[in-house]
């Protein structure tokens, strides 16, 4: 290893011909791997290496590898290290945190006894996996350490030289003026090579694509790039006068010069790229989930109107948000405005802000008064539908008050009668539970040993016989158990959530899999929660007590503010295990803290993204939380479903307008991003676009193989 | 190739709007120049003058609103048009916009008896865009010059002129305008002699901005003004005497060096005693002249030079020098300054004289002719309004003039210029509104003069009976109603015999009778909406093209009203940005309404309130007429907030 570039025997990775004896090899160990996946990512590891070394390709200073959400990059990314390293090189990887970096170390730890075993020219050792406290990295190692740890390290000047500099979640680096951005250039001019992973290369602007290919050493693609971006952009403006069939044509020209000059430094594989075979493990995509909310009213119009003018002319420092998006997705944090400018009227003010203020309060109060905000009602109507039809729902906010505020409608719309009694009787569940669950454990013992298994056992028992959820289980069951021993039978015999798809798992399994679960010793919180709880310190969330079917999930932090109880505060998972369950919650309300690097499939496969963050790059990683390999979709053989619901004739639908444009940008130039419904008709400016993407879509579609192995 | 003389103009000082302007000329000023060239060059307007049918109701749709709100700050001081006639054939009224008149007022001098007004002063008060409600962001410009206010002063002849920006301070002080010499009382006489209290008061407001700046280091004015107006003791800060006084001091002799177009009568003594006032010979002062054929020796459009024999006999016998201005019958046309090419056809009507001392040199820049009713001859003051301003400089013609020689004979004129009482020397006519008052100032032995007062046509002429003032021998006064405040009163005609004087008649109706006078030149069926939409206009809600035209014609501005589009990234929605958009108007409303309290301007703040009145009803209608409530509502809300705002206001 020496100079620029990377340079390792070719030889090294010759056992990535071989996916089916590796394969063949982890069936043994604790995470068999499948073929298919197996065979793509290896693929792409021959792939980057062979652009990195030059062998058998032109040879680049960097590879992006931007596959969707859910594809593997992690282990392709880890094989590669792995030949790097095992050839004698150094290689250092940068998680974006602490979780995802336990990740990294796990899933390079996973193949070492794989490596050692089918690639023999490899010096592969799990202790050459180092944290960041290495000072200096010898070769073969594998440094794992954060963004913030290299942002720390260039602070204090101790950046040093690798082999094979991999950054994962790289998009975090794209504001030009971020310190991780600073940091990152500096050690990437200290690495032989670079491969970046992101699934979302670019955000809003294409340019920031343009950074990430400058960092892998990319020449002349901003040109192309940039005319690419700039005919997309074209494309959604004004459509008067413009020729559908020309624009096309132009489009397909600017395209292709674009994607032949990436094509050298960026490998993305979509999930529709997949074989079928491997596909139906994500499931498919189905038509959007349209919820139908109302247009704005005129009284709701004039309210946003008044409250923005009012706003205005109290504003102090100019700068205050007068038409903040929150204002139109819920009342909540309109009313909190609203009160601090009568707090501020108190004084003396000109008439037009008191008469102002008199007719804004005055209406607020009139349509809180008739029920929650119009999408809140809506979104919580259409929401209590797919749950009768016993579906999880995931609910995505961008704002705490907001996603309180929708917590506290979507539980009232949902919120079933008090607990009363329950038949069997609620000691007999118990005992079912303890003797069906015992002797599961004594077939198959829990993998981590803890010295108070009985007592989690004792408190999740507690936990799963809750008036709640027994009540849940119930509504699966295909009758009413009057014995123990029926219940016990059905509890074996019966598949969670009223599903007959063989790969869905009985009540039994998923009770045991949700206990192995929340045991798992590396979820210190879990257990720490678990343990509290059979102190009486603490409670385990999600236990439907009280008829609450709804959850909130993310730390709100606002003085004085009184909380309701089916908002968990603390770390989230927990909530992450029981939403990941048939069990608990039927809907979760997150904000984008849960966004990124956690999986909600398991049993999940509507999203409704009820705010919307600016960036595309949210969406299709909030997305990418329902469509994940071995997903609820995909078990159940039903169609993911997103829901972009809008608050028509408000800022929220400009906002969903919007998100489908820079979608359906991203996806042209990289592929594989499903649309945004609109409830609006289609404007002349939406029928323009189809007509341009009618003749040129096919062409673009196929431009965008190019980027693939 | 000839310079654009509309360069000559002044123009806005970038993130200023004109104040309050005064122009004082000696011919009375021609209205096509103010309207067609002048305005639109110092009044903030986004158009100018057109002639294609739409643009041009547009620019005098905003020419209009835009004088309306300066209505009672811009001034034109000239002589009256009798007197100017005498001496420049093409002085005139005009006949083109005599509704001109009703935004700008012209005074005459002489209406304390006989006096000219030669001075070519402009005085441009300019404030900020922003408001400083203190008046600390203000500018005056001051122009001296020898040029008039018509087209052909400006196109057809060399003018010198001098020009000042100045930054005004907060307040005016004694010490300030102790710096400005004879400026201050000059307008103040001047004021006087244009016809009483409203002169004076425009002419003071400006001797007020005078004491708020300094004079520039190095800058003298040289002024005179009719004896009539001089105080006692103070003849020798005038004309002549004045002149001497700035002469550079020293032991030598006093040169003076003279270049005029036009020279007055001179005879020997008046000769001699003006030279002496200066402190010097006759035989020291060499006059630049041309000869007979000069281009400039025709009268009319070819140039307007002129002296009698008899006076350039007196000259000659007294020793004066004459010098010949560089011409060649078969060489280049003219050589009076260099940058003036050989096609440049325009003649000089600048006013030079160079005093020398020694290495000394000093030029003033005047309005001021050679002649003695510019000047003053001993104890005979002048009988002229002028105005110079002395500089260090040097003699500005080029190439050097050279004496006359064997071959050329010195261009004189057969007329002999005589100042005589004119028939009718001063008229004025003022209106409130109900009656129009008429004064006029005529010969002692003549008889009784007729007044006539005119509108737009086809209304008839009134007459105006008219009897002698018991107080005053020769000045005669008359009234008569006129309550048509829709076809205002334009002009009014003064004659005796053959002899007539047309003088506008000055509206003095408050500001609110004034709103209602329709615009000018505008077909009347269109004019209301085209007031609404430029009035839109004014505060920003919208910007009129001369095609929505046709909209207009439908009776409503308010239609032409149209929320921003966006871009196609633009979270806006549609009502709030209408709504933003229209409530700029309001703020942009407030914002002037605030300026002018601030000022202390209350015609200013009633002509505010007046127009959110109608801003008000604007958008209501605008409301109205809406069917969809992203439109409705922004209209309803502007509306409303407009109606508390008048109200607070108000009270």
């Amino acid at each position: 290893m020496n100079g620029k570039g990377l340079d390792v025997d070719g030889r090294g990775w010759k056992f990535l011909q071989y996916p089916d004896s590796y394969c063949e090899a982890s069936r043994n160990s604790n995470r068999p791997l499948a073929l298919e996946p197996t065979r793509r990512q290896f693929a792409t590891a021959t792939a980057i290496l062979s652009r990195l070394t030059g062998v058998g390709a032109r040879q680049v200073g960097g590879v992006l590898l931007a596959d969707d959400v859910g594809l593997g990059k992690t282990t392709a990314a880890a094989l590669v290290a792995w030949v790097v390293a095992g050839l004698g090189g150094t290689v250092r990887i940068l998680a974006p945190n602490a979780v995802l970096r336990r990740r990294w170390e796990e899933e390079l730890k996973a193949h070492v006894p794989l490596l050692q075993e089918r690639a023999s020219r490899l010096k592969v050792d799990a202790n050459n996996i180092k944290g960041w406290e290495t000072a200096r990295l010898h070769e073969s190692r594998i440094q794992v350490g954060t963004h913030h740890q290299l942002v720390e390290a260039r602070r204090e000047g101790r950046i040093t030289r690798c082999s094979l500099l991999i950054v994962d979640e790289a998009h975090r680096a794209k504001g030009e003026e971020s310190t991780f951005r600073q940091a990152l250039e500096v050690q990437g001019e200290h690495a032989d090579a670079r491969l970046i992973l992101t699934a979302t290369p670019f955000s809003i602007e294409v340019k920031e694509l343009i950074q990430l290919l400058r960092f892998c050493d990319a020449r002349d693609v901003e040109v192309p790039v940039e005319r690419y971006a700039r005919s997309l952009l074209q494309l959604h403006g004004p459509a008067q006068g413009r020729d559908p069939v020309k624009t096309a044509r132009k489009l397909e020209v600017a395209g292709r010069a674009a994607i032949e000059a990436i094509a050298p430094y960026v490998i993305r594989y979509g999930i529709n790229d997949l074989a079928p075979s491997e596909r139906r493990y994500f499931g498919e995509v189905g038509q959007p989930w349209a919820v139908d909310v109302p247009t704005a009213d005129d009284a709701s119009l004039e309210l946003l109107l008044r409250a923005d003018r009012l706003l205005r002319l109290t504003r102090e420092e100019g700068r205050e948000r007068t038409n903040d998006p929150r204002f139109h997705v819920g009342w909540g944090h309109l009313r909190q405005e609203v009160d601090r400018v009568t707090e501020l009227a108190k004084g003396e003010v000109p008439l037009v802000v008191r008469r102002q203020l008199t007719k804004t309060h005055r209406l607020l109060k009139e349509r809180t008064r008739q029920g929650p905000h119009p999408k809140m009602a809506s979104v919580a109507k259409a929401v209590a539908r797919r749950v009768e039809a016993q579906e999880k729902v995931l609910i995505f906010c961008h704002h705490r008050a907001t996603a309180l505020e929708l917590l506290q409608v979507l539980d009232a719309e949902l919120l079933l009668p008090g607990d009363g009694s329950l038949q069997p009787p609620r000691d007999v569940w118990k005992t079912e539970w303890r003797d069906l669950l015992s002797k599961r454990m004594e077939e198959r013992p829990l993998t981590d040993e803890h010295t108070d298994t009985e007592a989690l056992f004792d408190t999740f028992l507690d936990w799963l016989c809750g008036p709640g959820l027994c009540r849940q289980v119930l509504s699966w069951l295909p009758e009413q158990p009057r014995t123990g021993r029926r219940l016990r039978e059905l509890f074996s015999e019966t598949r969670v959530r009223g599903r007959t798809e063989p790969h869905v798992p009985s009540v039994l399994d998923a009770a045991d899999a949700l206990f192995r679960n929340l045991t798992d010793a590396r979820s210190r919180s879990t257990l720490g929660l678990l343990r509290a709880a059979h102190r009486g310190d603490s409670k385990l969330p999600g236990s439907l007590e009280e008829g609450h079917r709804v959850l909130g999930a993310w730390s709100h932090s606002v003085d004085g503010q009184k909380v309701p109880s089916i908002l968990f505060q603390g770390e989230p998972d927990v909530v992450l295990s029981l939403f990941n369950s048939p069990f608990g919650p039927e809907v979760l309300v997150a904000t984008d803290r849960l966004s990124e690097g956690v999986d909600l499939h398991r049993c999940c496969r509507l999203l409704v993204h009820y705010e919307l963050d600016p960036s595309p790059i949210r969406t299709l990683q909030r997305n990418g939380r329902v469509r994940r390999v071995g997903g609820w979709a995909g078990l159940t053989k039903q169609p993911i479903e997103y829901a972009y619901p809008s608050f028509n004739g408000t800022r929220d639908a400009r906002a969903v307008e919007i998100m489908n444009m820079r979608l359906q940008r991203f996806d042209l130039l990289l592929g594989g991003v499903p649309r945004v419904s609109l409830d609006e008709d289609s404007a002349s400016e939406d029928s323009f676009i189809r007509k341009v993407l009618e003749e040129c879509g096919g062409t673009l579609e196929s431009l965008n193989r190019l980027l693939r192995v | 190739m000839e310079p654009d003389w509309r360069e000559s103009l002044p123009t806005i000082p970038p993130g200023y709007r004109l104040e309050a302007a005064l122009f004082t000329t000696f011919e009375p000023a021609q209205p096509e120049l103010l309207v067609e060239h002048l305005l639109p060059s110092i009044l903030s307007l986004s158009r100018g003058f057109e002639s294609e049918p739409a643009a041009r109701s547009l620019y005098f749709g905003e020419l209009a609103l835009a004088l309306q709100r300066l209505r009672g700050r811009l001034t034109v001081i000239s002589s009256p048009a009798s007197v100017a006639q005498e001496r420049e054939s093409e002085a005139s009224a005009g006949t083109a916009y005599p509704w001109l008149w009703r935004y700008v007022s012209p005074f005459f001098t002489g209406a304390q008896g006989a006096a000219i007004q030669h001075a070519k002063l402009w005085m441009l008060h300019w404030v900020s865009v922003e408001g400083a409600g203190d008046g600390e962001d203000a500018l005056l410009e001051i122009v001296v010059s020898s040029a008039n206010l018509t087209r052909a002063s400006l196109k057809q002849q060399l003018q010198a002129g001098w020009r000042a920006l100045l930054p005004l301070g907060p307040r005016d002080t004694r010490a300030n305008l102790s710096t400005w010499g004879p400026l201050p009382r000059f307008l103040e006489a001047l004021g006087e002699s244009a016809g009483g209290e409203d002169a004076a008061s425009r002419t003071g407001a400006f001797v007020g901005l005078l004491g708020r700046c300094e004079c520039p280091e190095g800058v003298r004015f040289v002024a005179s003004i009719p004896k009539a107006f001089q105080r006692p003791g103070e003849a020798s800060r005038w004309g002549a005497s004045a002149l001497g006084k700035v002469a550079p001091v020293g032991t030598g002799r006093l040169r003076v060096q003279i270049c005029t177009p036009f020279v007055g009568e001179w005879q020997g003594p008046a000769l001699r005693q003006w030279s002496e006032s200066l402190g010097t010979a006759p035989s020291d002062i060499a006059l630049s002249w041309i000869d007979s054929m000069h281009p400039w020796a025709e009268p009319g459009a070819g140039g307007g030079w002129c002296m009698s024999r008899r006076t350039l006999d007196a000259l000659r016998t007294e020793g004066l020098a004459l010098l010949r201005l560089g011409y060649e019958a078969d060489g280049p046309t003219s050589a009076f300054h260099d940058s003036q090419g050989a096609e440049d056809r325009r003649w000089s009507h600048a006013k030079f004289y160079l005093l020398r001392r020694g290495k000394t040199r000093r030029l003033l820049v005047t309005s001021a002719n050679f002649s003695a009713s510019a000047w003053g001859v001993g104890d005979v003051g002048p009988r002229n309004f002028e105005l110079g301003v002395l500089l260090d400089g040097e003699w500005p013609i080029q190439p050097e003039e050279e004496a006359f020689g064997e071959g050329h004979d010195v261009h004189t004129t057969d007329v002999v210029v005589q100042p005589a009482e004119a028939e009718l020397g001063w008229g004025q006519a003022l209106w409130n509104g109900e009656t129009v008052t008429v004064a006029c100032l005529g010969r002692v032995d003549a008889e009784a003069p007729r007044a006539r007062v005119s509108g737009t046509m086809p209304l008839p002429a009134l007459e105006v009976p008219l009897t002698e003032d018991p107080r005053h021998s020769r000045r005669w006064t008359g009234a008569v109603r006129w309550e048509d405040g829709a076809r205002p009163p334009l002009t009014v005609l003064f004659s005796r015999g053959e002899v007539t004087l047309e003088v506008p008649v000055l509206d003095l109706r408050p500001a609110d009778a004034f709103a209602q006078t329709p615009l000018p030149e505008i077909d009347p069926e269109i004019a209301q909406a085209l007031q609404d939409a430029l009035l839109l206009e004014s505060y920003g809600a919208l910007t009129l093209e001369p095609e929505d035209f046709q909209i207009l014609l439908r009776g409503d501005a308010s239609v032409l009203m149209s929320s921003g589009g966006g871009t196609a990234e633009n979270y806006s929605v549609e009502a709030f940005t209408e709504a933003r958009s229209h409530f700029l108007v309001v703020d942009s409303w407030v914002q002037q309404l605030q300026v002018a309290e601030s000022r202390g301007d209350s015609e200013g703040k009633r002509r505010v309130l007046a127009d959110g009145v109608r801003l008000a009803e604007l958008f209501r209608r605008r409301a109205e007429k809406q069917t969809k409530a992203g439109f409705r509502l922004p209209a309803l809300l502007v509306a409303e907030e407009f109606s508390c705002r008048l109200e607070e206001a108000r009270s």
